[in-house]
């Protein structure tokens, strides 16, 4: 292998690491901003959706593993919602704490509220079907157990299924937990990333994922494509990915805002986005060959990018590598990498980068609070959670190729961030 | 929910990224500083030719920009102008009771009793298949806690 063709190679794996994440963010940004200014737009300070009320009767299912803390509260505020009809099921996945009691209790005090006991955990995706099992009604909204919705939520979101193609619309996540510093980036992050690439996938045509934290599906298009999958790691992307490939829409609404919490530790923080980044591969290596068909050519736009996403990560890793071993040894001119950031390009990423997180946190100002005064700490976004998305995406592919097919993707208790004792 | 101490060392912290990310401007403040001296600007910018450079690459970045961006606006507006108006799909009835039943094995009124109780108690096998369901239906009150 020559010298020239080595240097060549390096010469395109920096490119490649430094130029797909500066244009991506002008996709998204286009992509984003299109669809404010033709679906959000002219309805941005509403409290309730335009136009006609489609408000049929939903089921709202909020699949719970030990989830004591804040049983009560997710309960009570989802009761509270301003929606017409509705009833609640609760399904306790076997928890150990005292959530199957507290669940109980509460269905005695409230009549729009059910229970269902599984004996054992089963994960989120039987948990979600046998609230669906149980469901009166053909809509069907999913939330977590530590999930707040707006008011106004399920209003917003059940505009959508008014077109009979829709299966699924993913609401809004908007964080909570904002009182370090991991909790501010994420808020940022949810905005600059979440909320901007579902905007500009909606204009592409084409998800990559409802949000699990809370979305609403048609009962019928859960049935057509056979529920969620327990044996995905993140079932979510899986339902989503395969209502697509049967042709059913996915819609996104912002007005449908949906407040969680999130990791607030950095251990928390690793096993959440390691978990979303072996779902993420999991279900792209499951679907690879349904999408290779000319019928579901309109998901490879989302396939390859995300193919794209998983060599970024790697060559980011390769580079850092190669930039940190040349500060200790001396390497081969045409394998060493002098400097991460080449000259007038860190200009334009720097300026691109803060660029994105202005423009998602100006299109989402309307559905959350205070989001200018997260933009002093966003610059922490580039290297922590660049990193730590490289980081994942190189942990979780080697783990998915080793998984053992049919391997159950059970609960783990999530970290819900720091609170006041 | 941070320390004092914390949200001092994180508030330190941030500003020193700030700091680090402006010294990535530093061609730009350069050239902003060589504008106030008029002379220098003209002559390093123009008759050296230091704009070739910057502008060489943003005219790149930009055409690589307008043809992505634009690309995805294309095919937005083509899909919207194609299909506009038209369902191409059929819609899907609403999933029956008997469908249901069949995906369970049960009987219709099963179905009807697990949809209608109040609490329900789910067994599964090791494969997560649902094997019995206990359940408390409406009419029966509660007794007790």
């Amino acid at each position: 292998m020559s010298q020239q063709f080595i240097r060549d190679c390096t010469n395109v794996l920096l490119q490649f690491t430094f130029y797909y994440p500066l244009f991506m963010a002008y996709v998204w940004m286009t992509g984003a901003i299109n669809y404010y200014f033709r679906f959000e737009r002219a309805s941005v300070s509403a409290r309730l959706p335009p136009g006609e009320p489609f408000v049929p009767p939903v089921t709202v299912i909020i699949p719970m593993r030990n989830e004591a803390a804040h049983a009560r509260e997710t309960i009570a505020q989802t009761l509270a919602m301003d929606y017409p009809d509705f009833e609640v099921i609760a399904v306790n996945d076997g928890s150990s704490d005292a959530t199957a009691e507290i669940l109980d209790a509460l269905a005695l005090r409230h009549e729009r509220l059910r229970v269902v006991h599984l004996a054992a955990n089963q994960g989120k995706a039987i948990a979600l079907e046998m609230g669906a099992l149980a469901a009166k009604y053909e809509f069907l909204v999913c939330i977590d157990g530590d999930a707040i919705l707006d008011p106004c939520a399920v209003r917003w979101m059940m505009r959508h299924f008014a077109f009979p193609r829709v299966a699924a619309v993913t609401g809004n996540p908007r964080i909570r937990t904002r009182s370090t510093l991991l909790g501010k980036i994420q808020v940022g992050e949810f905005s600059a990333i979440v909320g901007l690439i579902k905007r500009a996938q909606r204009t592409y045509g084409r998800v990559f994922t409802v949000s699990g934290v809370a979305a609403a599906f048609r009962r019928s298009a859960l049935h057509d494509v056979g529920y969620w999958n327990p044996d995905m790691l993140a079932e979510d992307i899986d339902v989503t990915w395969r209502m697509q490939i049967r042709h059913w829409d996915i819609r996104y609404e912002p007005h449908a805002s949906v407040w969680i919490l999130m990791p607030e530790t950095f251990a928390g923080l690793w096993k959440q986005r390691l978990r979303w980044a072996m779902g993420g591969f999991q279900v792209v290596l499951k679907h690879a060959r349904d999408i290779g068909r000319w019928k579901t050519r309109r998901m490879w736009g989302i396939f390859v990018e995300f193919l794209f996403s998983i060599t970024w990560a790697y060559s980011i890793l390769l580079v850092t590598l190669l930039w940190l071993l040349g500060l200790i040894v001396p390497l081969p001119a045409y394998i060493r990498v002098a400097s991460p950031v080449p000259g007038w390009a860190g200009v334009v990423i720097g300026s691109t980068c803060l660029l994105q997180i202005a423009v998602s946190l100006l299109l989402d100002r309307h559905y959350d609070y205070r989001l200018g005064r997260i933009y002093f700490w966003m610059i922490w976004y580039p290297l922590a959670f660049w990193i730590l998305s490289a980081l994942t995406t190189v942990v979780a592919v080697p783990k998915i190729l080793n998984r053992k097919r049919h391997e159950r993707a059970v609960w783990v208790s999530p970290d819900r961030g720091i609170h006041r004792p | 929910m941070q320390t004092a101490r914390q949200h001092v060392l994180f508030g330190s912290m941030t500003v020193i990224f700030w700091a680090l990310w402006i010294y990535l401007w530093l061609p730009i403040l350069a050239l902003i500083g060589w504008g106030v001296g008029v002379r220098i600007t003209y002559y390093q910018m123009v008759l050296m030719n230091g704009f070739s450079a910057l502008l060489h690459l943003l005219g790149y970045y930009l055409a690589i920009i307008a043809v992505m961006g634009g690309s995805l606006l294309v095919w937005a507006y083509y899909n919207y102008f194609r299909f506009r108006g038209m369902g191409r799909r059929s819609a899907v009835s609403i999933v029956l009771r008997p469908a249901l039943s069949r995906r369970y094995q049960i009987t219709p009124e099963v179905l009807d009793g697990w949809q209608d109780a109040r609490r329900l108690t789910m067994q599964h096998d090791a494969a997560g298949k649902l094997m019995g369901v206990n359940l408390r239906q409406r009419s029966v009150p509660e007794t007790g806690a």
